[in-house]
């Protein structure tokens, strides 16, 4: 008699969360990452975007963009904001039905990799790098700006040690002098600095023609079965960029919050960050034709680099204004 | 004064519900040089503590047993121990369990290896010399186990139910075996049984002890075990004399478990 | 009646299918656990079906191969030429030739089984004396006992954050971590090893003329060699499995550390290799300390 009311318990038990997990879309979950302010921050704390889409809108942090793939690929996440733009051409050559669909962060100096002051190595000895341990994600953005200024320094990538380490422990290991350098964005690259100094200035990079901006991406389902959403998910970032925009003084505060970061750092950090207004992302600049070719850029190099097996041959299919 | 004293020994344990078990109740015995004396008993007559305080391991709580004059503080190799079993060493082989004390005490390695030889003889071993305790059978191990206390030239053997293990037919075998040994050795020997006939038949003196308070309750004096050394077993325990005295104690110690039962279980 | 002139194969016994004379003879069966077979056949079977599924997934196109990678590659139907790649096993070729992260696999796979060789080693070099003290001295086992009963129930992975702050990222670290596995299992075993002695054998050693040095180095140390051994087993088994989180510390390399970086490239077949590689290496390592144990103790058990 127990035992029966006790299995009828479980197997209810296991049902209902079965159940759960398998409804219909009552929300939408949206990545993001802590520690990396964004002005659509404000509408996020505001629940402005709940408001304009009538569901509710779910942000969940994660450490880097890979894992927001994974989490996109398995279904619980609709929506990356900020994700890498090398997560995203990682997860795409190998198939995964991701859209990009518009351009959220620009930034060069949010992202840097900084060597320990004791390490003694600057550009002109670069080459000593070779040997030593450099901690950086691997597969993303910092991981491809690494690569990319070791090659232009004349730095044979495959003899240097790169660990695989998140920002905030790869910032804790320069700090105590386990690796020569570290890569990080945001937040720990801001406490990195306070052990050295950055290999390359962001003005040098972009002059070897390294770009570094983060996108929104999304996944084909939720793209093809839910354009209505998107599109006002979309239109909300844009009103709240442009808000930004024109006053950021008013912002910060509240951004600082959402990030969890304290003001001055805050402020520093926009203050390396531009948002694209809807129309400019549409441009040439942007989507109407640089973000494809460089795209195809990134995945040739990762390939190059053996990091990546293959890329395809066009990226220009996953890559879709038309949500602005 | 040679020989081992027991000199009112009594054993107290308290127990953890502060009551007291009064294990031993003013003990004395003694025993000369050579003699073998086998005690017996219904359980809880303290026959095992007893043994564990000649042996050195519980110290008494009034009395002192004494060992040709010295005091008995601690374990020490004048009183070798044999027990029921698994007291052997199963990591060694029968020859390195024999070589035990020897060893220990640093003794030169020829004298241990000539000793080693000659015990093994005794209790025909020596063919297993070299293979671990633990492929041997219940009797053969027990033969080590006596070979193993030899080894020390202890003073005096004390054996705690050393036969109980084994099947009918070869304890027989081991009874003579110990007879064998005193007389070949002339040691004290000590042995505790719960076998009525074992006891006639070993012991040279034997004594019946009662239990609560643990005690001494009769001794006899029997001529059965010198008869042993070269006689038939057989028939020495089908003698009138050999009967009755089983007889006599056999139901000495059923009045003693009869009286535990009325007192306890029963009432 | 138990039909004698009718005898099984020798094949058959092996393969579980037909019960040996013994148990043919049995008339209770069911319930009695040493009449069940080894039921080998089955186990077979089992293996031969998951291959062949996995081929049919393949050859069929059936599992996207970012979710589950293709037996090979060339057998897999490809919508899209530009994403075809390797499966499993052209993978795993490349792996033991060219390596991963221009690191050989073989090496990889000594790092890991160096790391938790280590481990266990360390463990056991403290954690025996420990047991030893704590189940012989008084003084020991109060001191360690709270200690040891506050930190042995904390998983070794929910102390990475200090670890790291503590130890960097290094071997140090990550043996650290392995070390801290293995060493409460060698503790508590060497404890029971301890416990484990029979009285009997004490009294009789110390009655043989014995000291308290040679009670413990003769009697009270090979007693407790097979709890200790078992220890060690275990140990190898937890630091084995503790292994792969453990070097997603600062992944650079070892099989836990080469499967992180292949899911970040989402290289689905680099993973499933790994966790092949784990299931292998572990069963090997539990089959090799068996041997070992037969060999080094065989009177396990016969006390």
């Amino acid at each position: 008699m127990h035992r029966t009311r006790f299995m009828t318990i479980v197997a209810a038990g296991a049902a209902a969360l079965f159940v759960s997990s398998a409804s219909a879309l009552d929300k939408i979950t949206v990545a993001y990452f802590l520690e990396w302010p964004t002005a659509n921050q404000v509408a996020q704390l505001e629940k402005t975007y709940d408001e304009a889409l009538g569901i509710e809108v779910e942000w969940r942090a994660f450490g880097n963009g890979n894992e927001m793939s994974q989490a996109m690929a398995s279904g619980d996440v609709h929506i990356a904001y900020s994700q890498g733009l090398v997560p995203w051409v990682v997860a795409v050559s190998n198939g995964l039905p991701l859209k990009l669909v518009g351009v959220a962060v620009s930034y060069a100096e949010a992202d840097n990799c900084v060597v320990h002051a004791d390490a003694g190595v600057t550009q002109a000895n670069a080459a000593d790098l070779e040997g030593k341990k450099i901690a950086t994600p691997i597969g993303n953005v910092t991981h491809y700006k690494l690569l990319r200024m070791l090659d232009h320094l004349g730095v044979d990538a495959s003899k240097v040690d790169m660990v695989q380490m998140n920002g905030a422990d790869a910032a804790v290991a320069l700090s105590r002098g386990d690796v020569a350098a570290g890569c990080a964005f945001g937040g720990p690259l801001q406490r990195m600095k306070e052990f050295g100094s950055e290999l390359m200035t962001a003005a040098e990079q972009e002059a070897i023609g390294i770009r570094v901006f983060d996108v929104v991406s999304v996944t084909e389902d939720f793209a093809k079965d839910h354009p209505d959403l998107l599109m006002k998910f979309m239109a909300v970032t844009d009103q709240a960029n442009a808000a930004y925009s024109a006053d950021p003084g008013r912002y910060q505060e509240t951004i600082s919050m959402a990030a969890g970061m304290d003001l001055a750092a805050t402020e520093n950090m926009l203050g390396m960050f531009s948002f694209p207004s809807a129309a400019d992302q549409k441009a040439e600049a942007w989507m109407g034709g640089t973000v494809q070719a460089f795209t195809k850029e990134v995945a040739d190099f990762f390939v190059q680099q053996g990091q990546l097996d293959q890329a395809l041959d066009s990226y220009d299919f996953a890559i879709d204004a038309s949500f602005l | 004064m040679d020989g081992l004293s027991i000199d009112d020994v009594s054993m107290v344990f308290t127990l953890p519900n502060g009551g007291e078990v009064h294990a031993l109740e003013d003990v004395s015995l003694h025993l000369k040089p050579g003699e073998l004396m086998a005690v017996l008993g219904p359980s809880g007559c303290g026959k095992t503590t007893l043994l564990n305080i000649i042996a050195g391991f519980l110290a008494p709580t009034s009395g002192q047993a004494l060992l040709n004059g010295r005091l008995v503080t601690g374990p020490h190799k004048e009183r070798g121990m044999v027990f029921q079993q698994g007291a052997l060493f199963e990591w060694m082989t029968v020859a390195e369990n024999v070589s035990f004390g020897p060893r220990m005490g640093g003794a030169p390695r020829p004298e241990i290896a000539e000793k080693v030889e000659h015990l093994l003889g005794i209790v025909a071993l020596r063919e297993f010399a070299d293979k671990p305790v633990y492929q041997l059978s219940g009797g053969m191990q027990q033969r080590v186990a006596l070979a193993r206390c030899l080894a020390n030239d202890p003073d005096v053997i004390l054996m705690d139910e050393p036969l109980g293990a084994l099947d009918a037919l070869t304890r027989e075998k081991m009874q003579g075996l110990v007879l064998k040994l005193w007389k070949e050795t002339g040691r004290t020997i000590i042995l505790i049984t719960h076998s009525v006939e074992e006891a006639l038949f070993l012991g040279e003196r034997l004594v019946v002890m009662a239990p609560r308070p643990g005690r001494i309750h009769k001794e006899y004096t029997l001529p059965f075990a010198d008869q042993g050394v070269d006689g038939d077993a057989r028939e020495i325990k089908v003698q009138p004399e050999f009967i009755s005295t089983r007889e006599e104690i056999l139901s000495m110690i059923w009045e003693m478990e009869e009286e535990i039962m009325g007192g306890g279980e029963a009432g | 009646m138990a039909d004698h002139r009718n005898q099984p194969s020798a094949l058959a016994i092996w393969l579980g299918i037909a019960d040996n004379t013994f148990t043919r003879q049995k008339t209770v069966k069911f319930g009695d656990a040493s009449a069940v077979n080894s039921g080998r056949l089955w186990s077979i079977v089992t293996v031969v079906v998951l291959i062949v599924a996995w081929w049919i997934a393949t050859v069929g196109g059936i599992l996207d191969p970012i979710y589950w990678p293709p037996l090979d590659g060339s057998l897999y139907p490809w919508d899209n030429p530009n994403r075809a790649r390797p499966g499993v096993v052209d993978r795993f070729v490349s792996l033991m030739v060219e390596g991963y992260r221009n690191v050989p696999l073989w090496e990889h796979i000594w790092t890991s089984v160096k790391r938790v060789l280590l481990g266990v080693c360390f463990g056991a070099l403290v954690g025996i004396p420990l047991g030893f003290a704590m189940g012989l001295n008084s003084v020991a086992r109060g001191l360690l006992d709270p200690v040891v009963e506050f930190i042995r129930p904390i998983p070794p992975l929910a102390l990475i954050p200090l670890v790291i702050l503590w130890l960097g990222i290094d071997e140090v670290a990550k043996t650290f971590l392995l070390f801290l596995a293995a060493l409460f299992i060698m503790l508590i075993a060497a404890r029971a090893g301890v416990n484990s002695v029979r009285i009997s054998k004490v009294h009789a050693a110390y009655s043989l003329g014995a000291s308290r040095t040679q009670v413990l180095r003769h009697v009270i140390l090979p007693n407790a060699l097979p709890e200790i051994f078992t220890g060690l087993r275990t140990s190898m088994g937890v630091c084995w499995g503790t292994l792969v989180a453990a070097e997603l510390v600062a992944a650079d390399q070892g099989v836990g550390s080469m499967m992180m970086i292949a899911k970040n490239f989402l290289q689905t077949d680099v993973v499933v290799i790994g966790i092949i590689i784990i299931g292998a290496i572990g069963f090997a390592i539990e089959m090799l300390m068996r041997v070992l144990e037969g060999w080094l103790i065989p009177w396990k058990g016969k006390g």
